[in-house]
């Protein structure tokens, strides 16, 4: 019996699907394309003119934002990507019970002998299938870029002293533009944490979405409770960072955990980093790896499901308005 | 399982305490002799409160195998309600129903497996076509549900009613259930190819038949089912529901078209303000008279005091009374007594259904809990 429901799920939005795919997709790698066009001198530059505030609201270090991969990886914190994550989780996550209710196409499919329990679960697993992809489609994206696009890179002439060893840019000298493939300059394979975090951060955002559709029976209202609160819980993050008094607001949103440049960064730079729950930064500082970052929006998100689940099993439906 | 044939009371009304007194129609008994032991609808005592709202209360009645039952009342009067919660959709607040001997609420997925459902205004999938429709509600249905999926008060209170309801149910493959809807929806003149989101109320109202008779369960919900149909396919639906009928289905038919309850109905249930207020045997009814004159005399009948549910005083000694006694009883015993300008008409449901309204009216606001 799961098959027809999954199959009609998969008849009424596999357009959304389609889209949604294609989009982060085409992003990361116009996201790549853009990284090619700048080269890191330039970049650098435009870094340095950054107000000292919003600096200190960049938890990557510099040296790293600077690079190709650097800059790639932020990619993964852009608007767009959280836009194209956001409509695929509250499309989905609203319809599971709310937009079933208000659109009356419960009644009859719930006076099949389906389980409430399968007739939720469906849904919500091939949801968290679109969330996979879409997290893929963000690592096929970035390695069609890099496989695809070649780099302008512009070196500044410098000489060098060949006995010590040292080099000095050789200054009003005009830059040579060179041409490089990205492949030579990043290797697709450091963008696995940015990915796997993302589909964390989109479970959570599942769970969100489903819970309040699960209280209600309008969809527009469930969706509008979702943004609303994920609103506050972003800006609730950005106050945080702002300042370091404010810095305990962070514990009160779950966007905190999703900080996938950091992530790149520590697996790239940091071997111990990449499988192991905490490791030592500077000064011995224990921090803890992109896992328990990762489980944290796990626990919440799925432990949202399973409450939906619990609401939805037990309460009444009531008759389309 | 018992197959000795069983006498089974159906109260026509409650009153508040919640036990069940005599009919409205005091004299047309409501007593029918069943053919199986036990009904495959049982409601008791079935209430359901929203706050402070009492939707429905104290309900009681049985739904015996193989008869239509018509469900009637004024908007509001709980139908849909009671249908819900016969469906799972609604936990009830006190009482319990079962259907084919599981709990309604909590054994609702088996249960769901007796039975098929069309709601009042049914909403199908909009992004799919009418035959993915189909195909979706014929493939969804296990082809063959097991005997044990019912637990322990099933397999208690009606394990042989359980394995009957069970017997019927589900036995055709999805294919054959999928080659029933497009037979159906073929004799509804419905394009299959067309999207749903294009179809219009009344097509999909069509397509929502086919999808619903398609399964070969024992019990039919239907939820005023001939709303937004031409009067063509309505006929169509009436001989679908008469070849239901004689193929031993049970249907359970909510309408507020009380000629299309007097076809195909044989009991109807009476609803206001959240009561059961009323039970009428269509073959009775047939059976019965409405009397009307004025009484001359200046005792009133005692004959009136006797019959007090079906007895009905208007205006300047003006009487009415809806009586399922043969005329050549009750006649005499008028005439002795006075009456004149006497009219004697067969008894409609239309009359049997205000009568029930206007005898229950204070009791159910009594009972409304509001």
């Amino acid at each position: 019996m799961i098959g027809p429901l999954l199959r009609r799920v998969w008849l009424e939005t596999r357009w959304l699907l389609a889209g949604c795919c294609l989009l982060m997709c085409f992003f990361f790698w116009l996201r790549v394309w853009l990284v090619s066009r700048l080269d890191s001198g330039r970049f650098q530059q435009i870094l340095e003119l950054l107000p000292s505030n919003i600096r200190s609201m960049v938890k990557v270090d510099f040296s790293f934002v600077v690079t190709h991969t650097g800059r790639l990886s932020i990619g993964f914190e852009e608007p767009m990507v959280l836009l194209v994550l956001s409509i695929w989780c509250i499309s989905r996550g609203s319809d599971v019970v709310s937009g079933e209710l208000s659109r009356g196409t419960m009644e009859m499919m719930l006076a099949q002998p389906v389980s409430r329990r399968r007739a939720f679960l469906v849904p919500v697993l091939y949801a968290l299938a679109g969330v996979t992809l879409l997290a893929l489609a963000s690592q096929i994206g970035t390695w069609l870029g890099i496989a695809t696009i070649i780099a302008n890179e512009a070196y500044y002439p410098s000489f060098r002293i060949p006995l010590l060893g040292l080099s000095f840019p050789i200054p009003f000298a005009k830059p040579v533009e060179t041409q490089i493939p990205m492949w030579q300059l990043v290797d697709w394979r450091a963008f696995w944490p940015g990915s796997v975090n993302l589909f964390c951060l989109g479970v959570t955002l599942l769970g969100v979405a489903t819970i309040f559709s699960a209280y209600d029976r309008f969809r527009w209202r469930a969706i509008g409770g979702v943004t609303i609160t994920l609103i506050l819980l972003s800006v609730l993050k950005v106050v945080a960072m702002s300042h370091p008094a404010l810095g305990f607001l962070g514990w009160l949103t779950f966007f905190s955990a999703f900080e996938p440049a950091l992530f790149i960064s520590q697996t790239s730079s940091l071997p111990g980093a990449t499988w192991g729950w905490y490791f030592y930064g500077p000064g011995e500082v224990l921090v803890w790896t992109h896992w328990v970052y990762n489980a944290i929006l796990l626990a919440i998100g799925l432990g949202l499901l399973w409450q939906a689940l619990r609401v939805f099993e037990r309460r009444d439906l009531p008759a389309p308005l | 399982m018992n197959t000795e044939p069983t006498v089974v009371t159906m109260p026509s009304q409650s009153d508040d305490s919640g036990t069940a007194t005599g009919s409205f129609l005091a004299d047309s008994a409501t007593s029918i002799v069943s053919p199986l032991s036990e009904p495959l609808v049982d409601v008791q005592g079935l209430g359901k409160r929203y706050g402070d709202f009492q939707a429905l209360a104290d309900c009681r009645l049985q739904v015996q195998r193989g008869e239509v039952f018509g469900l009637l009342g004024p908007n509001g009067a709980g139908k849909t309600t009671l249908m819900r919660c016969l469906l799972g959709f609604l936990q009830p607040t006190s009482g319990r129903a079962t259907i084919g001997g599981y709990d309604c609420w909590s054994q609702r997925t088996q249960a769901h497996g007796l039975l098929s459902y069309m709601p009042a205004q049914p909403q199908l999938p909009r992004l799919l076509r009418a035959r993915d429709v189909l195909r979706f509600f014929a493939d969804i249905r296990p082809s063959r549900i097991s005997v044990d999926a019912g637990s322990g008060s099933a397999g208690q209170s009606s394990a042989g009613q359980s394995s009957t309801g069970q017997s019927s149910a589900g036995q055709s493959s999805a294919g054959q259930r999928y080659e029933r809807a497009c037979q159906l929806a073929d004799r509804l003149q419905l394009d299959l190819s067309r999207w749903v989101a294009l179809m219009s109320t009344g097509m999909r109202q069509k397509l929502a038949i086919a999808a619903t008779l398609c399964a070969d369960v024992p019990l039919v919900f239907l939820d005023e089912p001939t709303a937004n149909l031409d009067p063509d396919v309505r006929s169509q639906l009436l001989q679908e529901l008469a070849g239901l009928r004689a193929a031993g289905a049970t249907v359970v038919f909510s309408s507020h078209v009380l000629s299309e309850i007097e076809q195909v109905c044989d009991r109807v249930a009476v609803l206001a303000k959240g009561r059961l207020v009323g039970l009428t045997d269509m073959r009775q009814l047939q059976r019965g008279s409405v009397i009307s004159g004025v009484w001359t005399a200046e005792q009133p009948p005692a004959i009136a005091a006797e019959n007090a549910s079906g007895w009905q005083w208007l205006e300047a000694g003006r009487f009415k009374w809806l009586t399922p006694q043969p005329l050549e009883e009750v006649l005499p015993e008028l005439l002795r007594g006075g009456v004149c300008d006497l009219r004697v008409q067969t008894m409609g449901l239309l009359d049997v259904y205000h009568q029930h309204l206007a005898y229950h009216g204070p009791a159910s606001d009594e009972g409304s809990g509001a």
